[in-house]
């Protein structure tokens, strides 16, 4: 069944770049903030970046497979963007999907289900949504460090060589 | 119309520095003010940006704020920290929970299963 899910920039971005976006849709009925669109079309609106990221967000609010819904009470724990996503996600109780980990904890205490692109990625193989060579593919595309990449990869590697047995 | 106010401000160089100047002016047939006033911007950008990268490596800002601190995109922020590896200590535990929580919800294969079983018992 899907879930709601509030999400922000950094994610939209590396599912975008990992071409693994078309599923998110699939697992999640979406929801953001303003804070977040704004950040998403800082490339087309103050840059003048045709970014495939800020289009497919634009195409994406047009066609209703997201939902622009602001929260009444914008935690403070840092200063933007990733407070409005998951102070939305605390209200409606939605799953938050972010990368930036500098907020998990918090997030985590708050209890919430905290998703990132890797780890959806890495999902995304073991549902036969995507090939092992895609979701490699995925993680080589995404802006992740390579302490991660290599975890996310390893785990990968170890998922393929049960699944093949 | 900008209303900014204009500032001047001057600056001592040494005979290497000003030649090193005088001789990009000439290279580049821009005036010397105007190279400098270019430079003076740069710095200001690259120093804004590590003031960002290090604030958000201690935790102290998270991605947003701190590409809003250095004026640039989330994507170009998220570019600078992938470029210099950044990661904050959270990001393994967040991976591993994230996967988690996807099984839990959604479901998974055996396989999937046991691997986050072996991941978490290393």
């Amino acid at each position: 069944m899907k879930q709601n899910a509030s999400f922000d920039t950094s994610f939209w971005i590396n599912v975008c770049v990992g071409n693994t976006v078309a599923y998110v849709n699939e697992y999640f009925n979406l929801f953001t903030t303003n804070e977040v669109a704004e950040e998403i079309r800082y490339p087309l609106d103050i840059l003048g970046i045709k970014s495939q990221s800020t289009l497919l967000f634009n195409k994406w609010l047009n066609q209703d497979k997201i939902t622009l819904q602001n929260p009444n009470n914008p935690v403070s724990w840092f200063q933007s963007g990733e407070n409005a996503a998951i102070a939305l996600a605390i209200e409606q109780r939605y799953f938050i999907l972010i990368d930036d980990a500098n907020p998990y904890h918090r997030a985590k205490n708050a209890g919430l289900s905290v998703i990132g692109s890797s780890d959806f990625t890495v999902f995304l193989y073991d549902q036969d949504h995507i090939t092992f060579e895609g979701a490699m593919g995925a993680l080589q595309q995404m802006q992740i460090s390579k302490k991660l990449r290599r975890t996310a990869s390893v785990t990968l590697e170890s998922l393929k060589r049960l699944k093949d047995k | 119309m900008s209303t900014a106010k204009i500032v001047t401000k001057s600056i001592r160089l040494d005979d290497n520095e000003s030649e090193k100047l005088k001789q990009i002016s000439q290279d580049e047939g821009v005036s010397e003010a105007a190279l400098l006033k270019r430079f003076v911007r740069r710095g200001i950008a690259e120093h804004r940006l590590e003031k960002a990268i290090t604030a958000y490596e201690r935790g102290e800002a998270d991605l947003s704020a701190a590409a809003q601190y250095a004026n640039i995109s989330v994507y170009h922020m998220m570019s600078e920290l992938a470029k210099r590896d950044i990661e904050p200590p959270p990001s393994a535990e967040k991976f591993m929970d994230g996967l988690k929580t996807l099984v839990a919800t959604f479901g998974g294969s055996e396989a999937l299963k046991q691997t986050i079983s072996t991941f978490e018992s290393e």
